[in-house]
Protein backbone atom coordinates (compact mmCIF):
# COMPACT_ATOMS: atom_id res chain seq x y z
CA UNK A 1 0.00 0.00 0.00
CA UNK A 2 3.06 2.34 0.98
CA UNK A 3 4.67 1.49 -2.29
CA UNK A 4 1.31 2.63 -4.21
CA UNK A 5 1.59 5.94 -2.66
CA UNK A 6 4.64 6.62 -3.31
CA UNK A 7 4.42 5.40 -6.39
CA UNK A 8 1.73 7.81 -6.78
CA UNK A 9 3.53 10.74 -5.16
CA UNK A 10 6.39 10.33 -7.54
CA UNK A 11 4.55 10.73 -10.68
CA UNK A 12 2.12 13.62 -9.18
CA UNK A 13 6.47 15.41 -8.66
CA UNK A 14 6.84 14.29 -12.57
CA UNK A 15 4.37 16.14 -13.70
CA UNK A 16 4.39 18.83 -11.56
CA UNK A 17 8.15 19.32 -12.61
CA UNK A 18 7.13 18.82 -16.19
CA UNK A 19 4.66 22.13 -15.67
CA UNK A 20 7.34 25.18 -13.77
CA UNK A 21 9.34 24.25 -17.15
CA UNK A 22 6.95 25.01 -19.57
CA UNK A 23 4.41 26.79 -18.52
CA UNK A 24 2.37 27.84 -21.55
CA UNK A 25 -0.85 27.12 -21.66
CA UNK A 26 -4.58 27.87 -23.44
CA UNK A 27 -7.56 28.40 -21.82
CA UNK A 28 -11.22 29.73 -21.38
CA UNK A 29 -11.77 32.28 -19.11
CA UNK A 30 -15.21 33.50 -19.14
CA UNK A 31 -17.47 31.19 -16.65
CA UNK A 32 -20.36 31.80 -18.88
CA UNK A 33 -18.31 30.43 -21.76
CA UNK A 34 -17.77 27.05 -20.36
CA UNK A 35 -19.06 24.01 -22.10
CA UNK A 36 -19.82 26.00 -24.68
CA UNK A 37 -16.41 26.74 -26.15
CA UNK A 38 -13.99 24.07 -25.45
CA UNK A 39 -10.36 23.92 -26.61
CA UNK A 40 -10.02 20.77 -27.89
CA UNK A 41 -5.51 20.97 -29.12
CA UNK A 42 -3.02 22.94 -29.28
CA UNK A 43 0.04 22.74 -31.92
CA UNK A 44 3.07 24.41 -31.22
CA UNK A 45 6.13 24.55 -33.89
CA UNK A 46 9.44 26.76 -34.40
CA UNK A 47 9.47 28.45 -37.67
CA UNK A 48 12.84 27.10 -39.23
CA UNK A 49 13.26 30.57 -41.53
CA UNK A 50 12.37 32.96 -38.69
CA UNK A 51 12.68 30.79 -35.94
CA UNK A 52 9.29 32.28 -34.43
CA UNK A 53 6.95 30.21 -32.47
CA UNK A 54 4.04 29.52 -34.22
CA UNK A 55 0.38 28.69 -32.39
CA UNK A 56 -2.63 27.25 -33.58
CA UNK A 57 -5.47 26.38 -30.80
CA UNK A 58 -8.69 24.54 -32.28
CA UNK A 59 -11.44 24.42 -30.04
CA UNK A 60 -15.33 23.25 -30.89
CA UNK A 61 -18.60 25.49 -30.60
CA UNK A 62 -20.73 22.83 -28.99
CA UNK A 63 -23.77 25.68 -29.40
CA UNK A 64 -26.70 26.48 -31.59
CA UNK A 65 -24.98 29.96 -32.00
CA UNK A 66 -22.80 32.06 -33.62
CA UNK A 67 -20.64 33.80 -31.22
CA UNK A 68 -18.10 36.70 -31.36
CA UNK A 69 -15.32 35.63 -28.56
CA UNK A 70 -12.19 37.27 -28.15
CA UNK A 71 -8.65 36.45 -26.87
CA UNK A 72 -5.50 37.64 -26.16
CA UNK A 73 -2.14 36.09 -25.73
CA UNK A 74 1.09 37.06 -23.26
CA UNK A 75 4.33 35.62 -24.26
CA UNK A 76 7.42 34.82 -21.96
CA UNK A 77 11.03 34.50 -22.73
CA UNK A 78 12.76 31.32 -21.36
CA UNK A 79 13.46 32.80 -18.00
CA UNK A 80 9.42 33.52 -17.60
CA UNK A 81 9.82 37.20 -18.14
CA UNK A 82 7.36 38.91 -19.81
CA UNK A 83 7.50 40.36 -23.08
CA UNK A 84 5.53 43.39 -24.74
CA UNK A 85 3.58 42.80 -27.57
CA UNK A 86 0.62 43.80 -29.52
CA UNK A 87 -1.22 40.49 -29.00
CA UNK A 88 -1.33 41.40 -25.24
CA UNK A 89 -4.65 43.84 -26.37
CA UNK A 90 -7.90 41.79 -27.16
CA UNK A 91 -8.20 40.60 -30.34
CA UNK A 92 -12.51 39.73 -32.08
CA UNK A 93 -12.86 35.88 -33.10
CA UNK A 94 -15.51 34.83 -34.81
CA UNK A 95 -16.84 31.51 -33.17
CA UNK A 96 -19.64 29.66 -36.08
CA UNK A 97 -22.44 27.43 -34.41
CA UNK A 98 -21.35 23.60 -33.97
CA UNK A 99 -18.26 23.97 -35.41
CA UNK A 100 -14.43 24.22 -34.98
CA UNK A 101 -12.83 27.52 -34.37
CA UNK A 102 -8.87 28.34 -35.03
CA UNK A 103 -6.58 30.74 -33.97
CA UNK A 104 -3.48 30.86 -35.19
CA UNK A 105 -0.34 33.09 -33.57
CA UNK A 106 3.04 33.95 -34.47
CA UNK A 107 5.61 34.86 -32.02
CA UNK A 108 6.71 38.33 -30.89
CA UNK A 109 10.45 37.68 -31.46
CA UNK A 110 12.58 34.86 -30.73
CA UNK A 111 12.87 35.31 -27.52
CA UNK A 112 9.23 34.54 -27.20
CA UNK A 113 9.10 30.97 -25.70
CA UNK A 114 5.83 30.67 -23.71
CA UNK A 115 2.71 31.88 -23.61
CA UNK A 116 -0.79 32.26 -21.94
CA UNK A 117 -3.24 32.96 -24.43
CA UNK A 118 -7.12 33.80 -22.72
CA UNK A 119 -10.35 33.71 -24.27
CA UNK A 120 -13.29 35.77 -23.06
CA UNK A 121 -16.61 36.79 -24.08
CA UNK B 1 -30.14 82.63 12.60
CA UNK B 2 -32.69 80.78 10.97
CA UNK B 3 -32.38 82.73 7.63
CA UNK B 4 -28.15 81.50 8.05
CA UNK B 5 -28.91 78.02 8.00
CA UNK B 6 -31.66 78.28 5.19
CA UNK B 7 -28.82 80.25 3.09
CA UNK B 8 -26.34 77.24 4.03
CA UNK B 9 -28.55 74.41 2.70
CA UNK B 10 -29.61 76.38 -0.54
CA UNK B 11 -26.45 76.37 -0.75
CA UNK B 12 -25.37 73.03 -0.46
CA UNK B 13 -28.21 71.78 -2.18
CA UNK B 14 -27.40 74.23 -5.40
CA UNK B 15 -23.62 72.32 -4.83
CA UNK B 16 -24.98 68.91 -4.82
CA UNK B 17 -27.38 69.88 -7.36
CA UNK B 18 -24.47 70.71 -9.77
CA UNK B 19 -22.18 68.19 -9.17
CA UNK B 20 -24.84 65.16 -10.24
CA UNK B 21 -25.42 67.28 -13.29
CA UNK B 22 -21.48 67.24 -14.62
CA UNK B 23 -20.60 64.75 -16.69
CA UNK B 24 -18.00 62.73 -14.86
CA UNK B 25 -14.64 62.15 -16.80
CA UNK B 26 -13.11 58.98 -16.65
CA UNK B 27 -10.06 57.50 -18.10
CA UNK B 28 -10.40 54.67 -20.57
CA UNK B 29 -9.20 51.20 -19.81
CA UNK B 30 -7.12 50.46 -23.03
CA UNK B 31 -6.70 46.60 -21.96
CA UNK B 32 -10.45 45.98 -21.97
CA UNK B 33 -12.43 48.80 -22.80
CA UNK B 34 -15.76 47.82 -23.53
CA UNK B 35 -17.06 51.08 -24.42
CA UNK B 36 -19.78 51.47 -27.24
CA UNK B 37 -18.13 51.60 -31.17
CA UNK B 38 -18.13 54.91 -32.77
CA UNK B 39 -18.60 55.64 -36.34
CA UNK B 40 -15.71 57.44 -36.81
CA UNK B 41 -12.06 55.58 -36.69
CA UNK B 42 -10.63 54.81 -32.79
CA UNK B 43 -7.68 53.21 -31.43
CA UNK B 44 -8.69 50.20 -31.03
CA UNK B 45 -9.24 49.84 -35.07
CA UNK B 46 -5.72 51.15 -35.44
CA UNK B 47 -4.80 48.23 -32.43
CA UNK B 48 -6.75 45.80 -34.89
CA UNK B 49 -5.63 47.07 -38.19
CA UNK B 50 -1.51 46.81 -36.78
CA UNK B 51 -1.89 43.48 -34.82
CA UNK B 52 -3.48 41.79 -38.10
CA UNK B 53 -0.69 43.78 -40.30
CA UNK B 54 2.06 42.57 -38.26
CA UNK B 55 0.97 39.00 -37.92
CA UNK B 56 0.46 38.33 -41.49
CA UNK B 57 3.83 39.78 -42.31
CA UNK B 58 5.69 37.64 -39.66
CA UNK B 59 3.80 34.92 -41.22
CA UNK B 60 4.63 35.49 -44.43
CA UNK B 61 8.49 35.40 -44.08
CA UNK B 62 8.71 38.28 -45.88
CA UNK B 63 11.06 39.80 -43.27
CA UNK B 64 13.22 36.24 -42.80
CA UNK B 65 16.60 37.44 -44.08
CA UNK B 66 19.08 34.44 -45.05
CA UNK B 67 21.61 35.27 -43.14
CA UNK B 68 19.48 35.78 -40.56
CA UNK B 69 20.33 39.78 -39.87
CA UNK B 70 17.90 42.34 -40.05
CA UNK B 71 16.19 44.61 -43.07
CA UNK B 72 16.78 48.25 -42.77
CA UNK B 73 13.08 49.40 -43.41
CA UNK B 74 11.93 52.93 -44.99
CA UNK B 75 8.54 54.35 -44.38
CA UNK B 76 7.01 55.73 -47.67
CA UNK B 77 4.21 57.68 -48.22
CA UNK B 78 1.07 56.08 -46.41
CA UNK B 79 -2.28 58.25 -47.32
CA UNK B 80 -5.38 58.72 -45.34
CA UNK B 81 -8.07 58.62 -47.92
CA UNK B 82 -10.53 58.78 -44.96
CA UNK B 83 -13.18 61.97 -44.35
CA UNK B 84 -11.40 62.07 -41.41
CA UNK B 85 -8.28 64.08 -40.16
CA UNK B 86 -5.97 61.44 -38.76
CA UNK B 87 -2.63 61.03 -38.87
CA UNK B 88 -1.13 57.84 -40.47
CA UNK B 89 1.21 57.55 -38.03
CA UNK B 90 -1.42 56.22 -36.11
CA UNK B 91 -1.00 52.90 -37.69
CA UNK B 92 2.35 52.52 -38.94
CA UNK B 93 4.01 53.43 -35.22
CA UNK B 94 2.65 50.59 -34.22
CA UNK B 95 3.70 48.65 -37.13
CA UNK B 96 6.74 49.83 -36.67
CA UNK B 97 7.36 49.33 -32.90
CA UNK B 98 6.21 45.25 -33.23
CA UNK B 99 9.33 45.18 -36.11
CA UNK B 100 11.86 46.18 -34.27
CA UNK B 101 10.60 44.30 -31.24
CA UNK B 102 10.57 41.04 -33.47
CA UNK B 103 14.12 41.75 -34.18
CA UNK B 104 13.72 41.25 -38.06
CA UNK B 105 13.82 44.75 -39.19
CA UNK B 106 15.05 48.05 -38.22
CA UNK B 107 13.41 51.48 -39.57
CA UNK B 108 15.73 53.97 -41.26
CA UNK B 109 14.58 57.70 -40.00
CA UNK B 110 17.50 59.16 -42.73
CA UNK B 111 14.63 58.31 -45.65
CA UNK B 112 11.15 58.21 -46.49
CA UNK B 113 8.72 59.26 -48.98
CA UNK B 114 8.27 62.89 -47.60
CA UNK B 115 12.06 63.71 -46.06
CA UNK B 116 14.19 62.26 -43.86
CA UNK B 117 12.11 61.74 -40.36
CA UNK B 118 15.09 62.99 -38.05
CA UNK B 119 17.03 65.45 -40.48
CA UNK B 120 19.90 65.36 -37.45
CA UNK B 121 21.18 62.34 -39.23
CA UNK B 122 21.94 65.11 -42.14
CA UNK B 123 22.54 68.28 -40.19
CA UNK B 124 24.90 66.31 -38.05
CA UNK B 125 27.51 66.22 -40.79
CA UNK B 126 27.63 69.80 -41.69
CA UNK B 127 29.24 70.06 -38.79
CA UNK B 128 32.68 68.61 -41.20
CA UNK B 129 34.79 70.70 -41.91
CA UNK B 130 33.91 73.14 -38.87
CA UNK B 131 36.50 73.68 -36.78
CA UNK B 132 34.56 74.13 -33.33
CA UNK B 133 34.29 70.62 -33.63
CA UNK B 134 36.41 67.96 -32.63
CA UNK B 135 36.47 66.32 -36.65
CA UNK B 136 36.67 62.98 -34.61
CA UNK B 137 33.50 62.67 -33.59
CA UNK B 138 32.25 63.55 -37.07
CA UNK B 139 30.48 61.31 -38.60
CA UNK B 140 32.78 59.86 -41.70
CA UNK B 141 31.39 59.61 -45.56
CA UNK B 142 29.63 56.89 -46.78
CA UNK B 143 28.36 55.64 -43.16
CA UNK B 144 24.51 56.06 -43.57
CA UNK B 145 22.96 52.46 -44.42
CA UNK B 146 20.22 52.54 -47.82
CA UNK B 147 16.83 51.10 -46.89
CA UNK B 148 16.26 47.61 -48.33
CA UNK B 149 12.43 47.46 -48.22
CA UNK B 150 9.89 49.93 -48.07
CA UNK B 151 6.44 50.02 -46.70
CA UNK B 152 3.61 51.88 -47.65
CA UNK B 153 0.15 52.23 -47.79
CA UNK B 154 -3.43 53.56 -48.05
CA UNK B 155 -6.42 53.59 -45.38
CA UNK B 156 -9.70 53.82 -47.49
CA UNK B 157 -13.00 54.87 -46.42
CA UNK B 158 -16.12 54.22 -48.00
CA UNK B 159 -19.79 55.14 -47.24
CA UNK B 160 -22.70 53.35 -47.78
CA UNK B 161 -26.66 54.62 -47.34
CA UNK B 162 -28.86 51.66 -46.19
CA UNK B 163 -32.70 51.73 -46.98
CA UNK B 164 -33.61 52.17 -43.60
CA UNK B 165 -31.98 54.90 -43.48
CA UNK B 166 -28.63 53.58 -41.41
CA UNK B 167 -24.93 54.37 -42.61
CA UNK B 168 -22.57 51.84 -43.59
CA UNK B 169 -18.90 53.14 -43.26
CA UNK B 170 -16.20 50.81 -44.41
CA UNK B 171 -12.41 51.03 -43.31
CA UNK B 172 -9.75 49.67 -45.78
CA UNK B 173 -6.40 49.35 -44.39
CA UNK B 174 -4.10 48.39 -47.07
CA UNK B 175 -0.45 48.24 -47.22
CA UNK B 176 2.65 47.02 -49.22
CA UNK B 177 6.11 46.08 -48.23
CA UNK B 178 8.24 46.70 -51.51
CA UNK B 179 12.01 45.18 -52.13
CA UNK B 180 13.65 48.23 -53.40
CA UNK B 181 16.19 46.12 -55.43
CA UNK B 182 13.46 44.84 -57.57
CA UNK B 183 10.20 46.88 -57.14
CA UNK B 184 8.75 43.94 -56.30
CA UNK B 185 5.98 43.97 -53.24
CA UNK B 186 6.94 40.79 -51.14
CA UNK B 187 3.84 41.12 -48.64
CA UNK B 188 0.47 42.95 -49.00
CA UNK B 189 -2.11 43.03 -46.53
CA UNK B 190 -5.77 44.24 -46.13
CA UNK B 191 -7.88 45.15 -42.73
CA UNK B 192 -11.43 45.97 -43.62
CA UNK B 193 -13.16 47.11 -40.66
CA UNK B 194 -17.02 47.85 -40.84
CA UNK B 195 -19.68 49.80 -39.05
CA UNK B 196 -23.09 50.99 -39.20
CA UNK B 197 -25.17 53.47 -37.17
CA UNK B 198 -27.10 56.03 -37.06
CA UNK B 199 -27.48 58.07 -40.31
CA UNK B 200 -27.26 60.99 -38.65
CA UNK B 201 -23.68 60.26 -37.44
CA UNK B 202 -20.89 62.04 -38.42
CA UNK B 203 -17.99 59.96 -39.44
CA UNK B 204 -15.39 62.53 -40.20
Amino acid sequence: MIKKWLLVLSVTLLFTGCATHNSSYAKVVDNTLSGDITITDIKERVNSDSGLKQLQITGDNETDKYMKVRYRVEWYDKDGFKLDAIGEKWSELPVYKNATFTISIIAPSKAATDYHLYIDR
Amino acid sequence: MKNMTKITLSALLAAGLMTGCADKTERIDMHNDKGDQVMGLDYRDFDQAASEAIQSMLKSGALDKKDGSRYVLAISRVTNDTMQHIDTDQLIKKIRVELLKSGKVVVTTAVSANGAEDKMSMDARKLRENDEFNQNTVQKKGTLVAPDMSLSGKILQRNVAMDDGKQQVEYYFMLSLTEIKTGLAWWEGETVIGKRGSGKSVSW
